[in-house]
């Protein structure tokens, strides 16, 4: 059964994703000459729906999909803070940060930090984008894998593999548009999937369903909270960290913003919230659910965290539906690793081989460039994820790295521009957020236990703030705008 | 249970959507330079 699960998926995400492809790839030959761009940024013409879904899906990857089934084993229905967090982060992207850089007509987000503050804190802040959106797809590669191994068997590599194929074609035949165009089909089969997938294992549930399994949490000594909000203690220990690691890094980072600067107009940022924000939210209040009901089955919950949930999935629903909901997770992670692929590539090629190697190169180098980046970061990154510590270990590490750079946006746009302070908060949090992760600084000063994400936005912050208060500064480009 | 969680989420996303359309309506340069203001 499982092996024709397997099959029926890949062929699935095959067929769609080259008829897409080949489909966009040929709008878009007839399209040539009318629009920049093309590859990267869709023409900088993407409609609200578009917009919105491919937002949506991709802040929306492994962590939502394998993370979320684990972290509920530890904190119950609060998990859902996470996703908060994420609906916060998609608020800032199209109501502020996405229509900012959507108005400065900037391709990269370091293309602006040029024209802010100067070539070295472009490249410094292009690099440091690259390289944690690189550690992003090796997350996502890995994810496909133990996605492919928790629900049909398949030996992790090959599934890191096999997915990281789609994952290259998912992008690389047409870039953003065909990005878009999927995540449209793919919200629809996510959502189709998860509600039968709640449904049919209410049914299956034995007594009263998911009333019984609430009775059962509530009757344990240590059963879960059922609350979606939880107590303080949760919210201060893990509503708040994970709000400023989430909304803060990925509200600046080019993997969401370039997304914003394809949109047809600032309208159609700003109405796209309403899609994005609960399309994104809503995906793990129903994977919370099912985590809750194996977790009170003892024949799944003696599995364990990391295969319970999904175990009964495979087990309790019909083989359709299990298929059915195999390609939703696939393709939610899908989106994410073509997403991720094509932002660090175009920062590749914009900023550092255009920038520095061929200010000549006009669109199709450029597009070439990014072509090759998108392959050769797919690939290594599929032979990196192989060698990676478990998921979630490395994601506080990874996103902690782009914090600081909320305030070098900030600063330059709306304060003061001190070229020298930003790059001295900028290596003073990037350093702090590697001894913070690997060496045993957090014990030493009392600390531990504190979120990475604290760290770099708090070290970035004061390093700034004190630089610019002390040797000044030129006036933020939108304040000198406005005077 | 599943309809407190979804309901209780919903809202919760819901009042997070309607704060942050509030402060962009109150905050925001709402001026869009390629079709003339809102």
């Amino acid at each position: 059964m499982k092996q024709g699960i397997l099959t029926a998926v890949i062929a699935y995400e095959l067929i769609t994703i080259m008829l897409v492809g080949i489909w966009v790839a040929r709008i878009q030959a007839r399209r040539k000459g009318q629009e920049s761009e093309t590859f990267t940024h869709a023409g900088h013409g993407l409609p609200v729906p578009a917009v919105a879904l491919t937002l949506a899906l991709t802040v929306l990857g492994a962590v939502h999909v394998i993370g979320v089934f684990e972290m509920t084993w530890g904190l119950g229905a609060p998990v859902l803070w996470f996703s908060y967090a994420h609906v916060i982060m998609l608020c800032i992207i199209t109501l502020a940060t996405g229509r900012w850089v959507r108005r400065l007509k900037i391709s990269t987000v370091p293309q602006f930090l040029e024209s802010a503050f100067g070539l070295e804190t472009r490249l410094l802040v292009s690099c440091a984008m690259i390289g944690a959106i690189f550690g992003i797809i090796t997350l996502e590669a890995q994810g496909l894998g133990v996605l492919f191994y928790t629900m049909t068997g398949w030996p992790i590599y090959i599934g890191g593999i096999v997915g990281g194929v789609l994952g290259l074609l998912y992008v690389v035949l047409a870039g953003l548009r065909e990005i878009s165009f999927l995540n449209i089909i793919n919200a629809v089969v996510m959502y189709v999937a998860l509600i039968l997938a709640v449904i049919f294992i209410g049914f299956a549930l034995p007594g009263d369903g998911y009333n019984t399994v609430a009775q059962i949490h509530r009757a344990a000594e240590n059963g879960p909270s059922l609350s979606p909000i939880g107590d303080v203690g949760v919210i201060v220990g893990f509503g708040l960290p994970v709000i400023l690691a989430i909304a803060i890094s990925q509200s600046v980072s080019q993997m969401t913003l370039q997304t914003a600067m394809s949109a047809k107009s600032e309208k159609t940022l700003v109405r796209s919230m309403w899609i994005a924000a609960p399309v994104n939210g809503m995906f793990a209040v129903f994977a919370v659910i099912l985590a809750l009901a194996a977790m009170s089955m003892p024949e799944f919950a003696d599995r364990g965290p990391k295969v319970a949930t999904t175990d009964m999935l495979v087990e309790l629903l019909p083989s359709w539906l299990s298929a059915l909901l195999l390609a939703a997770f696939v393709g939610v992670i899908l989106s994410t690793f073509a997403m991720t692929t094509l932002a660090s590539s175009t920062l590749f090629a914009t900023d550092i081989y255009k920038r520095l190697f061929n200010q000549n190169a006009d669109e199709k180098d450029v597009t070439r460039v990014t072509r090759i980046g998108i392959v050769v970061l797919g690939v290594l990154a599929m032979g990196v994820s192989v060698l990676m510590p478990p998921i979630l270990n490395g994601v506080a590490w990874l996103l902690a790295w782009m914090t600081p750079v909320f305030w070098v946006l900030v600063y330059g746009l709306f304060w003061k521009r001190n070229q020298n302070a930003v790059i001295a908060g900028l290596l003073a949090a990037w350093v702090l957020n590697s001894l913070w992760s690997y060496t045993g600084l957090p014990t030493w000063v009392g600390m531990a236990g504190v979120h990475n994400a604290y760290v770099t936005f708090t070290s970035g912050f004061v390093v700034m703030t004190l630089g610019i208060l002390i040797f000044g500064g030129k006036p933020g480009l939108m304040k000198q705008a406005m005077a | 249970m599943a309809w407190d969680i979804i309901l209780t989420s919903f809202g919760v996303i819901l009042v997070l959507m309607l704060i942050a359309q509030g402060l962009y309506f109150v905050f925001a340069d709402k001026r869009d330079p390629e079709s003339g203001g809102e």
